[in-house]
């Protein structure tokens, strides 16, 4: 069952445009250029029950915006959206009941009081009988190790351990959907894995639908089975993450560890280099001691032969090319 | 009571609570509260005692006599910390820096939420310059010649209540307009100002001259101190009294209608532009 459908949804914003300098700022104070900037251009999509959606895109992609209008903050210029078969910015309650949001940047805990006072209030807020809340909360503070975090005020811990509580408080209603923006920014490697745990585990046990938005692809690796990814406002690519590459091309890489130090002039002709080592510190300007080439796949077989035949090759590795770089182009498609 | 109407009462009940248990961890503040209701007091008094003793005994001055201008003075300062309200900069930040979207997707309204917590947070504060004003006056009527009547203390319960309104949804309009004005936070410093000074928390409004006087009567700022502080010192005869809280109500309503529509607004466009 879709449980968030989105047909051809826009969102325009008009701004002005300022011209640098003191100058620039008195004339905007008479005259102003407004200019339309499209953030979002006929988005249409639609993410399934239990599914975990990677929201994926550059800054300035429109990723927020949608998530957005999806939570029922902002509006949309055009098109239509529905989630929980709600239209999210009329923003009935039935909806608000049953979604939950977490913005990376934005703390819902009050800074001053211990979390558990933030979770009370949102004990009241959704109306969450006593018994369920409890039962609720001993399950989050398991899941999230949450043990003697809930007494100290939320001011005098850690980034990663707000962000945990921040999660944990937009969890005890249960919702069946959860918007996640950018959940792991500004977080170190533990924490952000720990809170990918999870997010995982979340999704597991009680199949909460659940749509993030994060520049860290190691997130969207561990956690999103689908990946939608928007850039200038369209969607460029939606589908299964372990394709992106696929679609993007059909490029390899062959990495070649040498048993003795090769000049460059006889590494050309096998395509382009992504990397390489040098024996020296000195001496990188004419041999090298390892090397990577990016090639197309159907020419893989064809640079291997040649390399082994030419070359003192001591091991040869060939690799998808790695996400990240699938990702950077793709990035690069949408913008030309 | 229904169990719908017991479930949204606690939710704003809850907020009540969590503003006063916010302002009891601000231990500091809470222990210089009497100071900061006192120092402009003090302050006041030997500005005016100096004024008075400059000119002739018993002169009054701007329609005051020493006396009735001390109490003013003491009264006055008293209100303006009891209405004063300090939200509109958290409103503004609300709107300005997106704080508000996380409130929007909540199923709770974001006034009633900011008024529990703002009143709840106040509290501590409240009965400090509640207890400083019971003081003040046990000090003015056995020092002055001011006569605070027992009688004139129901008249003063209701403009006070009215005050607390009136000055509640005067500051809350001026934080809505963070939905339009979000290049410009230290206007609202400027307009607090203007408005404590039109509202007599400064001083008699005919300190500004009868023309201004005049004009600002117009306006329902003075309501919110010069009224109350009026009203308690018996300068008021219970006939305009009873005008003034009438006057004082339909301001009341009128400014709940503004802070309406300009939510209501102020919305669409948020909605429309985003933080």
């Amino acid at each position: 069952m879709d449980v968030i459908q989105v047909e051809g949804l826009t969102r325009h914003f008009s701004y002005f445009e300022k011209a640098p300098g003191l100058w620039g700022s008195l004339r905007s104070v008479f005259a102003r250029q407004h200019q339309i900037r499209r953030a979002v251009e006929g988005v249409t999509f639609a993410v399934r029950e239990g599914e975990i959606v990677a929201f994926l895109g550059p800054n300035g992609a429109g990723k927020t915006t949608t998530l957005k209008m999806l939570a029922g903050i902002m509006h949309p210029s055009a098109g239509d959206a529905r989630v929980l078969g709600h239209v999210p910015w009329a923003r009935p309650k039935d909806f608000r009941m049953r979604i939950g949001v977490v913005m990376g940047q934005r703390s819902q805990l009050w800074p001053d009081l211990p979390a558990l006072d933030t979770f009370e209030l949102n004990r009241a807020i959704y109306e969450i009988d006593r018994r369920r809340f409890t039962r609720t909360l001993d399950e989050l503070v398991a899941l999230f190790a949450l043990e003697g975090l809930l007494a100290i005020p939320v001011r005098r811990l850690s980034l990663g351990e707000r962000m945990k509580l921040e999660i944990a408080a937009a969890l005890l209603h249960d919702p069946a959907v959860l918007f996640l923006d950018e959940p792991t920014i500004g977080l170190d490697l533990l924490s952000q894995r720990a809170i990918r745990e999870l997010i995982k585990q979340l999704n597991e046990r009680r199949r909460t639908t659940v749509m993030l938005t994060s520049h860290h692809l190691s997130d969207v690796e561990t956690l999103c089975g689908r990946a939608i990814v928007i850039n200038h406002g369209r969607i460029a690519y939606d589908g299964p993450l372990a394709r992106i590459n696929e679609t993007l091309g059909t490029r390899k890489t062959v990495t070649l560890i040498f048993s003795e130090p090769v000049a460059r002039t006889a590494l050309q002709g096998y395509g382009p280099v992504r990397a390489e080592g040098h024996p020296t510190a000195t001496s990188h300007a004419t041999e090298v001691l390892s090397v990577t080439f990016e090639v197309d796949r159907t020419a893989v077989r064809d640079v291997s032969r040649r390399a082994l035949a030419e070359l003192p090759v001591a091991d040869l590795t060939i690799e998808e090319v790695p996400l990240e770089d699938g990702m950077a182009r793709l990035y690069e498609r949408a913008r030309g | 009571m229904s169990a719908r109407v017991a479930d949204r009462a606690g939710k704003y009940l809850r907020c009540f609570r969590l503003g006063l248990q916010d302002a009891l961890t601000h231990r500091a503040s809470l222990l210089l509260s009497p100071l900061g209701a006192v120092a402009p007091i003090i302050l006041q008094v030997v500005l005016w005692n100096r004024v008075y003793a400059a000119g002739a005994a018993g002169d009054t001055l701007f329609g005051f006599t020493r006396d009735e201008m001390l109490a003013y003075a003491v009264v006055a300062n008293l209100l303006s910390r009891l209405v004063r309200t300090g939200f509109e900069y958290e409103l503004y930040e609300d709107i300005k820096s997106g704080g508000l979207d996380r409130m929007l997707v909540q199923p709770i309204g974001y006034f009633g939420l900011r008024i529990a917590r703002f009143a709840g947070g106040k509290l501590a504060d409240t009965a400090v310059t509640g207890l400083c004003l019971a003081g003040s006056l046990v000090v003015l009527v056995s020092r002055t010649s001011i006569g605070a009547r027992l009688a004139v203390l129901p008249a003063f319960a209701l403009a006070l209540i009215l005050a607390l309104c009136l000055n509640f949804l005067i500051f809350w309009c001026v934080g809505l307009l963070g939905f339009w004005l979000t290049e410009t936070g230290f206007l609202f410093e400027a307009l607090r100002v203007v408005i404590v000074t039109a509202s007599g928390g400064i001083f008699p409004l005919s300190v500004l001259g009868r023309r201004a006087e005049a004009v600002l009567a117009l306006l329902p700022f003075r309501f919110t101190i010069q009224f109350p502080t009026e009203v308690l010192c018996g300068r008021i005869a219970p006939g305009p009294a009873l005008a003034g809280l009438a006057l004082s109500a339909a301001w009341t309503l009128i400014l709940a209608a503004l802070a309406g529509r300009l939510w209501r607004s102020g919305l669409r466009r948020f909605a429309a532009v985003g933080s």
